[in-house]
């Protein structure tokens, strides 16, 4: 989810607009706390990379960390996508009805 | 948008308390969104949630690190027994004589002469058992320090069911006695998490950083 959100942010991806994004998809709030350790795992994996930007006063004097996702991560995307669709594929009971 | 402060003590507490390298920039984020209109609630929230999880992730990614601050906490807090226990039974005496003279057999003059001496000493031992602890897991205190209070109110509470289940209280004592005498089982995880705090105090100063106002 959180890739996802990042390859729908670009540029402007930093953990707040991440954290709006899950929520608007889930509905459900989101703790900005929780997406920033999804973070750090990715970037330990090479899945994004991040850069500081520079501090301003109506964040407290504090720099935004931006987020950008790697080509390993947009295959890492591609790859769940495609594994997702096999898996509804082969579920009978989500093909054509209501549940 | 507005120049609000955001909660002062959730803003100390998230300074302090949240761990990673990215506590500043979702410190950041946090003040950010409180300033375009989220409430103080929304924020007690989102610190609250980020000192939980980002130390439970600490602890998830740091098994052996926890496994460490488990046996040195558990080991201090066994060897500082033995001379608690010894300055204890001293003090104690000293107390019955010189500070709480009262009839021996009455439950609150037993429990504030056992506060004021052994008690006392072993929140002491406890705090500092807490402060070593915190001092040498200093990249990840936190999580540690609390874990080990945790374990600490965990032996602590089963030690009170334990004793209670194999004698019941003597009927001298009232419910409220009782039920005050146990809660003051806080006090040691409390004591040891104090000590922690106050080992690593000087830290502090790196995150004391005032939340300025937007220009």
């Amino acid at each position: 989810m959180v890739l996802l959100a990042l390859v729908g942010l670009d540029d402007e991806a930093y953990g707040v607009p991440i954290a709006k994004a899950i929520e608007e998809s889930s509905g459900r709030e989101v703790a900005v706390g929780s997406v920033y350790i999804t973070l750090d795992r990715l970037e330990n994996k090479g899945l994004v990379r991040s850069h500081v930007g520079e501090p301003t006063a109506v964040r407290g004097g504090r720099a935004k960390t931006y987020f950008q996702i790697t080509p390993q991560g947009l295959r890492a995307v591609r790859h769940a996508q495609r594994t997702l669709i096999k898996l509804w594929q082969g579920a009978p009971q989500l093909k054509g009805g209501s549940a | 948008m507005s120049d609000q402060q955001p909660p002062r003590v959730a803003t100390w507490l998230a300074q302090r308390l949240v761990s990673g390298p990215r506590r500043e920039s979702l410190l950041g984020d946090l003040i950010e969104q409180y300033r375009l209109g989220r409430s103080g609630m929304w924020y007690w929230r989102q610190v609250l949630a980020a000192i939980v999880l980002g130390n439970a992730h600490d602890l998830a990614a740091h098994k052996l690190l926890a496994l460490r601050a488990l046996t040195v906490g558990w080991t201090l807090y066994y060897l500082f027994s033995f001379p608690v226990t010894w300055a204890g039974g001293i003090a104690e005496n000293w107390v019955s004589q010189q500070v709480i003279v009262c009839e021996p057999t009455s439950f609150s003059c037993q429990f504030w002469r056992n506060q004021l001496s052994v008690e006392l000493l072993i929140y002491v031992a406890a705090a500092v058992s807490g402060g070593i602890v915190a001092r040498l897991h200093h990249k990840h205190w936190v999580a540690m320090l609390s874990l080990y209070a945790a374990s600490v109110l965990f032996f602590e509470c089963g030690m009170i069911a334990w004793m209670m289940s194999g004698s019941p209280p003597p009927e001298t004592i009232s419910g409220g006695e009782l039920v005050f005498a146990n809660l003051t089982v806080l006090v040691r995880p409390l004591s040891v998490f104090v000590g922690g705090v106050w080992a690593v105090r000087s830290d502090f100063g790196s995150v004391n950083r005032a939340v300025s106002k937007p220009t």
